[in-house]
C-alpha cells in the first residue's frame, strides 16, 4: 500500500511540476495556450499554403517553443533592457534559444543573410537603367506614412520606426532595425513581415490595377542594355563607399550586401559564393528564424500592440506599393509612354516576387509583354533603398 | 497638458523624420543614379573605342581581298534591291482590293531589340516560364 501511494504521490508531483499544470496554476497561463494555437495556425500556413516556408517555419516552431511552460529554452527576463543585459548571465543561465539570440541581438544575423542575398542577386537590370533607383526610392513611401500613423496610434517614436521598417518588405532589414530599436517587438513585427511578404501577390494587385489604366500597363519596354563584367565589379565597391560614407549606420546591410555581389561577379571565389548562398544562408536562416520566434511568448504577444503593428504593416506595404507606382506613372508622362508603370510596384525590396507581380499582371493585358527583367531594377534598388531607410532611422531615432 | 506637449513632440518628430527621411532616400540614391549613369556612359564609350579598333584591325587585315568584296558587293546590292521589290510587290499585293494606296518609306532590317521583339532563345524564353511559375 505504501509503495502504490509512493507511486500515485510521484505522479501526482510530476503532474504538478508539469507544463499542463503551469496552463492553470499560473496567472494568464491560458494565453500560453492561445500561442500554441496561433503557432500551429502559421506551421499549416508554411507547409500546406508555403507562405514564406523558409523563415515562416522556423519563427512559427520558435514560438511554439518559447510558449512552453517550464521548458527553459528561453527567458524574456534575461533580454529585459531596463535591468540591462549580461551576455555572462545569458550564457550562463540561458536556454538554447537565448544564445541563439545573441546573433539577432547584436545585430550579426541580418547582415549575414544580406551576405546570401547579394551573391544571388544580379544588379544587371539596375546598372543597366539607373533610374530605377528612383522606383525603389518611392516604394520607401509606406515606411515613413506607416511610422506616422504608428505615431497617432501613440506608439513610442522607437516603436513607430520598427513598425515602418515593415513597409520596406525585408525582413532581415525589419529585425535588423527593430533589434535596435524596438526589441521587445521584435516578434510581431517579424511575423507581420514575413505573413505579408508572403501576400504580396493579394496586397499589390488590386493597388497596382487601381492606379493604372490598361493603356499603362500594356506599355512594352524597349529591351534593356547589355552590361560589362566590368561594371558589375565596380558597381559594388561605389555603392558601398558612397552609402556607407553619407550614411554609416546603413553600411552593415548595405557593405554585406555589397560584397555578397561582388564575390558572385568577380567570378574569382566561387567556392565561398556558393557557401554564403547556400550553407551560410541556411544556417542563419535556422538560426534566426527560432530566435526570432522565440520572443513571441504571450505576454509580448496578446496584446493591443500587436493588432496596431498588423495593421500599420499593412498600410506600410500597400502605401509602397502605391507610391512606387505612382512615380512609375510620372515617369511613363515624363517618358512618353515608354516606362510601364507596374514595375514601379517592384520597388518593395520582396525580391523576386514583387518583381513576379509585375510580370503578371503585365500580362494579364498583354501575354507577349515581358516585364520581369525591367522590374528587377526596381526591386533589386529597394533593397538598397530599404537599408538606407533603416539607416536613418537608427540615427535618428536610436 | 503633458499629453498635449506628447502628442506636440511627436507631430514634430514625425514631420521631421518624415521629411528628413524622404530627402535622404531621394537624395542618396538620386545620387547614385547619376554617379552610375556617368560610370555606364564612360564604359559604353571604351566599348565602342574598343570595338572600332577591332573593326578597323579586321579591315586592315583584310586589304587584298577588297577586290574580290566589290564583286560580292555589287552582288549584295543586286540582291537587296531584288528584296525591296519583293516586299514591294508583297505590301501591293495585300491591298490591292482596297481603296488605300501604301506609300513604302523605308526598310529597315529588325533585329528584335525594338519593343521586346520574339527573339529570345529557347532558353531564355524557359527561364522566363520557370519564374513565372505559380507561387504555390
Amino acid at each position: 500500500m505504501e509503495v502504490i501511494k509512493n507511486l500515485f504521490s510521484t505522479i501526482w508531483g510530476i503532474l504538478c511540476n508539469s507544463g499542463f499544470a503551469t496552463f492553470i496554476i499560473k496567472q494568464d497561463g491560458w494565453k500560453n495556450i492561445i500561442m500554441l494555437a496561433v503557432a500551429c495556425f502559421l506551421i499549416y500556413l508554411a507547409i500546406v499554403k508555403k507562405f514564406e516556408p523558409l523563415l515562416l517555419l522556423p519563427i512559427a516552431f520558435g514560438m511554439l517553443l518559447t510558449n512552453l511552460p517550464l521548458a527553459g529554452i528561453y527567458h524574456p527576463e534575461l533580454w529585459d533592457m531596463q535591468k540591462g543585459i549580461s551576455y555572462g548571465e545569458v550564457l550562463h543561465k540561458g536556454g538554447v534559444l537565448d544564445i541563439l539570440y545573441i546573433g539577432v541581438k547584436i545585430g550579426l544575423f541580418p547582415p549575414l543573410i544580406f551576405l546570401g542575398i547579394g551573391c544571388m542577386t544580379d544588379f544587371g537590370p539596375l546598372i543597366s537603367n539607373p533610374k530605377s533607383f528612383l522606383l525603389g526610392a518611392a516604394a520607401q513611401l509606406g515606411i515613413f506614412i506607416a511610422f506616422v500613423g504608428a505615431l497617432a496610434l501613440g506608439m513610442a517614436p522607437q516603436e513607430a520606426g520598427s513598425i515602418g521598417i515593415i513597409g520596406g518588405a525585408d525582413g532581415p532589414t525589419a529585425i535588423f532595425v527593430t533589434s535596435k530599436l524596438a526589441p521587445h517587438l521584435l516578434g510581431p513585427i517579424a511575423v507581420a513581415a514575413y505573413s505579408y511578404m508572403a501576400l504580396i501577390p493579394f496586397i499589390q494587385k488590386p493597388i497596382m490595377k487601381a492606379l493604372t489604366t490598361k493603356k499603362e500597363r500594356m506599355v512594352r519596354m524597349e529591351q534593356l542594355r547589355t552590361v560589362s563584367k566590368t561594371e558589375k565589379i565596380i558597381f559594388p565597391i561605389l555603392v558601398t563607399i558612397i552609402v556607407s560614407l553619407l550614411l554609416p549606420d546603413a553600411a552593415p546591410l548595405v557593405g554585406m550586401l555589397m560584397l555578397g555581389n561582388l564575390m558572385r561577379e568577380s567570378g574569382v571565389v566561387e567556392r565561398i559564393t556558393k557557401t554564403a548562398q547556400n550553407e551560410l544562408m541556411n544556417i542563419i536562416t535556422i538560426f534566426l528564424g527560432l530566435s526570432v520566434g522565440a520572443t513571441t511568448n504571450a505576454q509580448t504577444f496578446l496584446k493591443l500592440d500587436t493588432l496596431k503593428i498588423l495593421l500599420m504593416g499593412l498600410v506600410a506595404f500597400a502605401i509602397g506599393t502605391a507610391g512606387g507606382v505612382l512615380l512609375g506613372k510620372l515617369m511613363y508622362l515624363l517618358s512618353h509612354g515608354k516606362v510601364n508603370p507596374l514595375i514601379g510596384s517592384a520597388g518593395v525590396s520582396a525580391v523576386p516576387m514583387a518583381a513576379r507581380v509585375s510580370q503578371i499582371v503585365g500580362q494579364e493585358e498583354d501575354p507577349g509583354n515581358f516585364l520581369l527583367m525591367h522590374a528587377m531594377g526596381p526591386n533589386v534598388s529597394g533593397v538598397i533603398g530599404s537599408a538606407v531607410a533603416a539607416g536613418i532611422l537608427i540615427n535618428m531615432l536610436g | 497638458m503633458n499629453i498635449t506637449l506628447l502628442n506636440l513632440f511627436n507631430s514634430e518628430l514625425a514631420v521631421n523624420v518624415t521629411l528628413c527621411g524622404f530627402v535622404i532616400v531621394f537624395s542618396m540614391l538620386i545620387f547614385l543614379v547619376l554617379v552610375i549613369s556617368v560610370f555606364g556612359k564612360i564604359m559604353v564609350l571604351i566599348q565602342n573605342k574598343k570595338l572600332k579598333k577591332a573593326t578597323n584591325a579586321d579591315m586592315g587585315n583584310n586589304m587584298p581581298l577588297k577586290a574580290k568584296e566589290n564583286n560580292a558587293d555589287t552582288a549584295n546590292e543586286i540582291t537587296e534591291e531584288e528584296t525591296v521589290a519583293a516586299i514591294s510587290a508583297a505590301v501591293a499585293y495585300i491591298y490591292k482590293d482596297s481603296s488605300v494606296t501604301p506609300k513604302i518609306k523605308s526598310i529597315r532590317p529588325f533585329n528584335g531589340n525594338k519593343n521586346g521583339g520574339n527573339t529570345r532563345s529557347a532558353w531564355a524564353k524557359a527561364g522566363i516560364e520557370n519564374n513565372m511559375r505559380s507561387f504555390y
